[in-house]
Order: C-alpha cells, then sequence, then structure tokens
C-alpha cells in the first residue's frame, strides 16, 4: 500500500485557511496569547501600584503632550475600525460592525475631546466649549465604548443575512449612525453645556466627578465577564479584556485618584489611554501580516492545485474519450463487417459493450463540462432572462411534444451574470423539469420570479415524479442520481454544474419535492452589479 | 507513389486512423487517401523530403490533423504549414479528442479551417468525418 502512495503524484500541501482560523475575531486565542495578555496587565497593575501614591503630584503644563497624544489616539483608533470594518465585510457579522463602530466613535471624540480643551487651540476650547464640556465628552467616550464592547460581546457571531450590498449598505448606516451619534454628544455638551451638573473647577476636579468617573469604570467592569463568557474565547476578545482593564487603570489615575489637570495622575492615565489603544491595533496588524503571509501560500498552492487540475481535465479530454471511442467503434465494425456470424444472443452482447462505451463516454463529458463550468473566466453582462428562457424552450421544443405540455411563465427579472453560464442553468433545470414530468398525463410547468431583498429568485416548477425530499442534499452534487438510468436517463452532472454556476454568482440553488406530485427548483442571483469570482 | 493526393490523415492512434479511413471510405473517398503517424512525417511530406523526397509535385486537399502527438504535434505542423506562403492555402482540419477551449481557440489563432472534435459514439463519428472529407474535397474550391 504504501508503494501505490509513494507513486501518487505528490499533492499540493494543503493549507488550512477556515474563516475561523484567518480572522483574528475568530481566531481563539491560544496559552501563548493568554500567557502575553496576562503578562501586559501584570506589568499595568505593577505600574498603577507604583503611579497611584503619586497622583496628585502637580507636574509642568506641557502643552505639546495633548495634542500629541490625542492626535496619535485618534489614528489609532480609525485604523482600527478600518480593519474592523474590513472584517465585518467579509464575516458580515454583526458583533464587529458594532466594535468598529465604537473604535469610530472613540476616534470621534478624542477629536472633539482635542478641540474643546480649553487653552490648546483657543483659550476656552474651540466648538463653543464650555468649561466642563472636554470633561464629559471624556467621561461620555469612556462610558459609551465599554457599551460598545458588551454589545460586541452579547451579539456574538451572528451572521447578518443579505448580499454583499446590504453589508455595505449596513456598514454605511452605522458610519452615519456613529457620526451623529457623536455629533449629538458634541452638541450636548457644547450648546447644552448648562444642562449638564459641573464637575471642573477651571482645572481643578470637582466632588462630583468622582460619581460620574465611577459610572464609566463600573462599565469597563462590567464589559469583562460578557468577553469573558465569549466562546470559543478569541484572540480579539482576549486583547478587548486587556483594553478594558487598562481603561480602569486609566479612569483610575486621571480622573478619580488625581485632583486635576496636568497632574502625574493625568499624565499616566493618558499614557494608559494610548498603551489601551494601541494594544488591539497592534494585535489587528500582527494578525494582518500573518494572514497575509498564509493567504499568499494559499493562493501560490492554488495555482499549483488549478495547473494540475488543468492537466489532469486535459488528459482525461484527450486520453480517457479515445479508447471508448474505439471500444465504440470497433464493436460497431464487428457489427458490420460479421453480422452474418452473430445470432441474436451475440447482437445483444455487442450491443451492450456499445451501449456501455457510449454512457462512460458521456460520463467523462459531463465530468469535464463540470471541470470547466469552474474553470472558465467569466464574462458578465446584463441579461434578458426571458429571452435565454425563451431560446432554452426553443430547443427543448424539438425533444418534447409542446403541445400536450402546459408552461406557465410570468415575465422575469434582469440579472447580471454571465449569460454562457447562466443558460447552462436554465437548461438543466428547465430540461429536468420537461424530462420528469413528460410522462404524466397533463404535463406542466410554471416558470416564475420576483425581486426582494436585494436577491433575484427563480423558481422552475413541475407535476413530474420529483423525488424523494430526504435526498434533496444529495441532488447538487457530482454524479448523484435519485433515479436509476432505466427510469430516466442521466449522467448526474446537471444539477452539479447549475450549482456551481449559481455559487460562482454568488447565489444559492434549492430544492423541494413530493414523490409523485412535482419538484420545485428555486435559484437566486443577487440583484445589481457584483464583484466576479474567481474560478 | 501516389499522385494526386485527395486527404492527408495525421493521426498517431492507429485505432483512430483506421475508424478515420473508414469513414472517408463510407464518405467515398477510398483512394487518394495517406495516413501519416506524426507530424513529422508530415511536414517531410509537405517539404517532400525524408521518406518523401521526390514525391509527385502539389499538396493534399486536405489535411485531417490531429493535434496530439508524440515529437511534432498538431499545432506545430499548423503552424508551419500556415506560415509558409506556399502552404498557407491548403486546408486543414484540425480532428482531435479534445474540446478544451484553448485547443480550439490556439487552432483558430494558427488559422485552421475547421475544427472537429472526435465524438464518442463512432456513427456520429463516421458521419461527422465522412461529411468534412467530401465537403473539403468535392464541394470546396480550392485557388
Amino acid at each position: 500500500m504504501s508503494a501505490i502512495i509513494s507513486d501518487l503524484p505528490s499533492a499540493p500541501k494543503a493549507v488550512r485557511l477556515s474563516h475561523a482560523d484567518i480572522f483574528l475575531s475568530t481566531a481563539p486565542a491560544r496559552v501563548k496569547d493568554r500567557r502575553l495578555a496576562l503578562g501586559v496587565v501584570l506589568l499595568s497593575v505593577l505600574a498603577f501600584a507604583l503611579a497611584a501614591p503619586f497622583a496628585k503630584q502637580p507636574m509642568a503644563q506641557v502643552w505639546a503632550f495633548l495634542p500629541t497624544y490625542q492626535a496619535i489616539l485618534v489614528i489609532n483608533d480609525l485604523i482600527t475600525a478600518a480593519v474592523l470594518f474590513g472584517q465585518y465585510s467579509v464575516m458580515r457579522t454583526t458583533s464587529l460592525l458594532v466594535l468598529a463602530c465604537g473604535y469610530l466613535f472613540c476616534a470621534l471624540m478624542a477629536i472633539a475631546h482635542a478641540l474643546s480643551f480649553p487653552g490648546l487651540f483657543a483659550p476656552a476650547g474651540l466648538l463653543h466649549a464650555g468649561p466642563q464640556t472636554t470633561a464629559w465628552l471624556y467621561f461620555i467616550w469612556h462610558g459609551l465604548f465599554p457599551l460598545a464592547v458588551i454589545a460586541y460581546a452579547l451579539l456574538r457571531d451572528r451572521e447578518s443575512s443579505g448580499s454583499r450590498g446590504a453589508t455595505r449598505r449596513a456598514m454605511i448606516w452605522s458610519i452615519a449612525a456613529t457620526v451623529a451619534l457623536a455629533a449629538g454628544i458634541v452638541l450636548l455638551t457644547t450648546a447644552g453645556h448648562d444642562l449638564l451638573p459641573p464637575i471642573m473647577s477651571g482645572d481643578r476636579d470637582l466632588g462630583d466627578k468622582v460619581f460620574v468617573a465611577s459610572f464609566s469604570w463600573v462599565l469597563c467592569v462590567a464589559a469583562m465577564p460578557f468577553l469573558w463568557r465569549r466562546r470559543p474565547f478569541s484572540v480579539l476578545d482576549l486583547w478587548l479584556s486587556v483594553v478594558m482593564c487598562v481603561w480602569i487603570f486609566e479612569i483610575a489615575l486621571a480622573a478619580v485618584l488625581n485632583s486635576g489637570r496636568f497632574d502625574f495622575g493625568w499624565y499616566a492615565g493618558r499614557v494608559y489611554g494610548l498603551a489601551a489603544g494601541s494594544f488591539v491595533l497592534f494585535v489587528l496588524l500582527l494578525e494582518n501580516g500573518v494572514l497575509f503571509a498564509r493567504l499568499a501560500e494559499a493562493y501560490k498552492n492554488l495555482g499549483e492545485a488549478n495547473r494540475e487540475l488543468e492537466a489532469f481535465s486535459y488528459s482525461v479530454s484527450h486520453d480517457l474519450r479515445s479508447p471508448l471511442r474505439a471500444i465504440d467503434g470497433y464493436a460497431r465494425m464487428l457489427e458490420e463487417d460479421y453480422a452474418d456470424k452473430f445470432d441474436e444472443e451475440g447482437g445483444r452482447i455487442l450491443g451492450v459493450v456499445r451501449d456501455e462505451a457510449l454512457r462512460m463516454g458521456g460520463l467523462v463529458d459531463g465530468l469535464l463540462r463540470y471541470s470547466r463550468t469552474g474553470r472558465l473566466a467569466m464574462s458578465p453582462a446584463e441579461i434578458d432572462t426571458d429571452e435565454i428562457v425563451d431560446n432554452v424552450l426553443a430547443v427543448c421544443g424539438r425533444e418534447y411534444d409542446f403541445g400536450k405540455i402546459t408552461i406557465e411563465r410570468t415575465p422575469l427579472p434582469k440579472v447580471h451574470g454571465d449569460p454562457m453560464l447562466l443558460r447552462q442553468v436554465w437548461e438543466n433545470l428547465i430540461g429536468n423539469a420537461l424530462k420528469y414530468s413528460a410522462r404524466c398525463e397533463h404535463p406542466r410547468i410554471v416558470i416564475s420570479g420576483e425581486s426582494k431583498d436585494g436577491m433575484h429568485v427563480f423558481r422552475i416548477q413541475d407535476n413530474g415524479v420529483g423525488f424523494d425530499a430526504a435526498y434533496k442534499d444529495k441532488l447538487f452534487g457530482v454524479f448523484q442520481r435519485l433515479h436509476t438510468d432505466d427510469e430516466f436517463p442521466g449522467t448526474g452532472v446537471g444539477l452539479a454544474i447549475a450549482q456551481k454556476v449559481v455559487t460562482r454568482h454568488d447565489g444559492r440553488i434549492w430544492a423541494d419535492s413530493i414523490v409523485n406530485e412535482g419538484a420545485t427548483f428555486c435559484f437566486s442571483l443577487p440583484a445589481g452589479n457584483r464583484r466576479d469570482h474567481e474560478p | 507513389m501516389i499522385t494526386s493526393l485527395e486527404v492527408l490523415l495525421v493521426e498517431d492512434n492507429p485505432r483512430d486512423a483506421e475508424m478515420t479511413l473508414r469513414a472517408l471510405k463510407k464518405g467515398g473517398i477510398d483512394s487518394g487517401v495517406l495516413w501519416v503517424k506524426d507530424g513529422e512525417q508530415a511536414l517531410e511530406y509537405i517539404a517532400a523530403t525524408g521518406a518523401f523526397s521526390g514525391r509527385a509535385a502539389g499538396y493534399p486537399k486536405v489535411v485531417l490533423l490531429d493535434l496530439k502527438m508524440p515529437r511534432v504535434n498538431g499545432f506545430e505542423v499548423l503552424a508551419r504549414l500556415k506560415s509558409s506562403e506556399e502552404t498557407r492555402t491548403v486546408p486543414v482540419v484540425v480532428l482531435t479528442s479534445s474540446g478544451e477551449h484553448r485547443d480550439v481557440l490556439e487552432s483558430h489563432r494558427l488559422s485552421a479551417n475547421s475544427y472537429l472534435v472526435k465524438p464518442v459514439s463512432y456513427d456520429s463519428f463516421v458521419d461527422s468525418v465522412s461529411r468534412a472529407g467530401i465537403y473539403w474535397t468535392r464541394s470546396n474550391q480550392l485557388p
């Protein structure tokens, strides 16, 4: 056995690349990751313990500190948001969308915070800020982000349904909502300044500030158990816990233990904030680098696999067909030249030889058609579906007597796709409907289509022999048949091809049936332009 | 020595060659057919060199050309025929097992006059080969 295996051509090295492994948001946190995160937390605790006693120590007013720090924070948060939005567009999980919006919100708050900071850009801050504006912005910012983290944890990996267009729309609306929320908060803390209780007196903290800070604090603490409950506990969950942990220290130093702006606690807290803002970004970028390397390798191996497949198909088309032709041809020659030497049984046996050779020829051709469907580059165009169906029915008309078959049609939506490939789907589905209903007394086929939720859905219904719905998952496999060749001839490739074509168009195909009452085949295609899938 | 050649069959597979010859015969083309077993021999015939030095002048009315052959394949024969001013009007019908798109494309790029995929079914095979034979040797007018 081992000798046989060693003779086989070496298959391209398999690369494991499932969604779960690729993305930080789903890759499970390994022991190594947990240790590193724990190390960071312990280091933060140590730094906090060392800094806490000096929190009230006044320091020099370094005016360059705040804009520098805030600018870095804004850039960090924006990049993190962008990477998370990118992951969302692939994974389409609402939880990631919420988290991405959370980071976008942080960036917007950091901008507003810097602009409104008294004495930084204007003596009383920009945006018509009042003396309380900056402090309130800080706490609302530090209170709402933990809420976003909790929402992220609760939503888990619920995949939002819908097409790419729906994903893009969800993203645009969420960004708009986040910007509106940030604008609303800025408006509240500026125009509505006098409605908010005072928590600052100049650069000094007022007593009430502790309560407000505690509120943000509680939310940070509350976010952690929600994150820890997530299963599997991902690398992203792990580092978000670290961020929440570090935020607790930040708020403690910069808002609770200190006594006002520009003291040691105020500076130290901001350094914490910067560290917290960088963790997730750093890990995301690191993971992206690793992911890129793995993708590059997978892409290379895919190229190799495709070339091997190409060579394989080529040799199948060439080398397997020619012996089959010879078998049929020579059997036929035998029939032609020695007809008088064969009795009836001899003729029958020779007939079987020819039939089987032809059947295998059909299978080989079917397999080739199937593999070609997946490999051919697509040339998408606007397609008049009704016209395709007209053509397909006209071709089928040569084989079936349309006099006794009722065909009902509704106008079908136009689609964007590869006309040649989509025509094959219609040929297969209409061909099947005719084949499996032709023997019933009043064959009736209903072809309809509708557009909803950004998808065009087409339906081909017949009243033929149908199939056992228990096997409906098997229907679309290559060479899978639910009828014997004697009942209904076929190669079992048609539906496999239909599925491949529909999948390549980002659509879905499904079927249902009741035995002897008919079958319904449906497929959906995205409405509007779409990016083309490589084979 | 064959004087006026009707068909030059270039085919390495003896089974396919026998069936092709039989199909041509069914179409009434039973003389003036020469079968060469690979591209090298085909080129020697065209150039009247090697085993074919001193053959009668002129070219076949049609070349039935297989693509996949040892040593010199069908594409090379096609390219040579169509790149020479003298032989570029000789009709070449590609007769192959391959229905691969790239083979069809490459053959037409090299100016093949026709491309036939050999069907697995013998009856269809006979039908398409004999028809092609009749068309190119009887109906088609050469310059």
